[in-house]
């Protein structure tokens, strides 16, 4: 099957200013990322905040240039397409549906700039086409005259998600759209998402440091550290069998609705590292807890078994050899 | 299609239904303002007394304010204890110039030079600052080189030499104050136009293609317009206060042409025995400005609460 949206190799830096006359660094936010997308599934991507998702998520949709690499949509080259076209491909889905709406625009007039942006149409099927949009993601019509300011953190949810699709895209980029909901409203929010998926025939990119939406939604999924992706496999083995150290971190800080089992303790410390300045070797050495002497030396090389993606010194084949 | 996410559409509830319209909102918000009331009341009054200045005239309301009468110098106004001329109800100046009419012709110098001012100056700062505060980078710095070195001159200094230059007139002064006074106008716009960039309505207008002037006119704009317009009003009334200074120094709009500012200058030499001849053009000077604060803080408080 062809990958509806993949990265070969992709990075993008970011200089980063020092001070006055001191020059700039280099900020690797997305360090060499391959990632498929294959057509028709959901990939969670998780990881901590400030690993270079949503760069990864700017990368894709074409607001970022990748500083190297390459972004391909089904299978061609992103330089042959311009913004507009990437934009019929690809829509986001952004996480505070407070800011994603323009405040001083009504619900129809968001709903359908993108028609208005790409000319599909006239303005009589402007209406019918909004109207549709809100009918499927279930939102009342009279809504589309009113203003976000009117409307719930769902409702407005609920529009970002109208607005995404009424074009028809083919690869939805979901960054976080449950994080800044309420409990109850999340659900209906990723059930809507699973709808429309199945209804429109949709490919998700799901970002979200949420480990419970991405069991729940993600067919694959991939963990982000520092700009690289440690790890990467069909959700069932990853939740099952996590290997790299990270992931397994991960899954242990998920907390529990018992009290009396406390705070898990996953080993992780509450340091990130400065992405400006990272380790050398693995970049997660500093607070693994498996972490070995060649860690710290030696960048570990990707270890493929099955489709299942490590990148961990635990798992390279010397290792396997010596233990 | 549409059935399976039928279950997720729910009932309007009461209060969507009986919530009142944006329109009667605003209408509470600004009848519950009072300083937006009081400006707008005392705006809306010079506004329309300054434009209809030449009517009063012609119908008889107040007089020339050129006619000279030196029998009728210095005349008392209405409330003074001694002798009062009916004919002139705020009494006449030095060379026996009716006081009310130039007061009145006095309003529209200085209503034309903060609006003229404020237009010049707030699409050179507005188009600075938003450029550099959209594209950041390069732009913005180019942008904040020449806000800086606007910064370092003086502009009572530089009005005056261009007014050396090319001689007083009330369009040098508009010239001068709208080339000059745009800083605020730059400074407010670039910072406001580089928080609205990094959110997410704008990078959602940016993932659908939008153009970077759609963007910039469209989606951010109406945005930052509550902020513009209290700075446009502050600087409004910067420029009415700065032509004043001007025209005090001798610098800005010429005699007889009257202005609230060289009335000030005039009246100098008669503080002690005739003071309202300072006083008045003060008031008036006073008015405005305070009418045009009150307006614009009101104006923002009362447009902000539609986009919360």
């Amino acid at each position: 099957m062809t990958a509806a949206l993949e990265t070969v190799d992709v990075s993008c830096v970011f200089q980063v200013n020092q001070g006055f006359m001191k020059g700039s660094k280099p900020l690797r936010a997305v360090n060499g990322v391959s990632l498929k997308i294959p057509k028709g599934q959901v990939v969670g991507l998780v990881g901590e905040s400030g690993c270079g998702k949503s760069t990864m998520a700017s990368i894709l949709l074409g607001l970022q240039e990748p500083t190297s690499g390459e972004v391909l949509y089904s299978g061609e080259s992103a330089g042959s397409f311009d913004g507009k076209d990437i934009a019929r491909r690809i829509q986001p889905i952004f996480q505070d549906p407070y800011s994603s709406l323009n405040p001083t625009k009504s619900i129809h007039s968001i709903v359908s700039l993108p028609l208005r942006i790409h000319n599909v149409g006239d303005p009589a099927d402007w209406d019918r086409k909004v109207y549709d949009i809100l009918d499927l993601v279930g939102l009342p019509r009279r809504v589309a005259q009113s203003y976000p300011s009117q409307l719930s953190g769902g409702q407005r949810q609920r529009v970002a998600i109208a607005r995404a699709l009424i074009m028809r895209p083919e690869v939805v980029i979901c960054d976080e759209p449950t994080s800044a909901l309420d409990v109850s409203v999340q659900s209906q929010i990723l059930n809507l998402l699973q709808d429309l998926r199945q209804e429109l025939g949709l490919t998700y990119l799901l970002i979200s440091h949420n480990l419970a939406v991405v069991e729940h939604m993600a067919d694959r999924v991939a963990v982000m550290y520092l700009g690289r992706i440690v790890e990467e496999a069909d959700a069932d083995t990853l939740f099952r069998d996590p290997r790299h150290p990270y992931t397994k971190a991960l899954l242990g800080s998920v907390l529990t609705p018992d009290p009396s089992l406390g705070v898990p303790d996953t080993h992780l410390g509450t340091v990130f590292p400065n992405p400006i300045d990272p380790p050398l070797g693995c970049s997660f050495h500093p607070r693994c807890s498996a972490c070995m002497d060649i860690c710290s030396a030696q960048t570990p090389m990707p270890v493929t078994e099955g489709d299942h993606m490590t990148e961990c010194h635990l798992y390279a084949p010397q290792e396997a050899v010596a233990v | 299609m549409a059935e399976a996410a039928l279950p997720l559409r729910r009932q309007q509830t009461a209060e969507e239904i009986l919530e009142p319209s944006p329109l009667s909102k605003l209408r509470k918000r600004i009848f519950k303002n009072y300083s937006f009331l009081i400006g707008a009341i005392i705006l809306i009054l010079i506004l329309v007394v300054a434009v209809l200045a030449p009517v009063f005239e012609a119908l008889g309301l107040i007089q020339d304010p050129y006619a000279q009468d030196l029998a009728k110098r210095l005349q008392n106004p209405f409330w003074h204890e001694k002798k009062v001329d009916p004919d002139h109800v705020f009494g006449t100046d030095k060379v026996g110039r009716d006081y009310l009419s130039r007061l009145v012709y006095g309003a529209q110098i200085s209503l034309l030079i903060g609006f003229s001012t404020m237009i010049i100056s707030g699409s050179i700062g507005t188009v600075l600052g938003v450029t550099a505060g959209y594209f950041g980078g390069r732009v913005d710095m180019v942008v904040n080189f020449i806000i800086n070195t606007r910064l370092a001159m003086p502009v009572f200094l530089v009005a005056m030499a261009a007014v050396v230059a090319f001689g007083a007139s009330l369009w040098v002064v508009i010239l001068v104050l709208g080339l000059f006074l745009w800083d605020r106008f730059a400074v407010v716009m670039r910072s406001i136009t580089m928080q609205a960039r990094d959110l997410d309505y704008v990078k959602a207008a940016r993932a659908l293609g939008c153009s970077p002037p759609y963007i910039i006119v469209r989606e951010i704009f109406p945005n930052v317009l509550s902020s513009l317009t209290v700075v446009a009003t502050v600087e409004m009334a910067n420029a009415i206060l700065l032509e004043a200074a001007l025209s005090f120094l001798g610098f800005g709009v010429q005699a007889p042409t009257p202005s609230w500012g060289l009335m000030l200058n005039e009246g100098r030499e008669y503080m002690f025995f005739s003071p309202w001849l300072l006083a008045l053009p003060g008031t008036c000077l006073f008015l405005l400005v305070l009418a045009i604060n009150l307006f614009g803080d009101g104006l923002r408080d009362v447009t902000l609460e539609r986009e919360r």
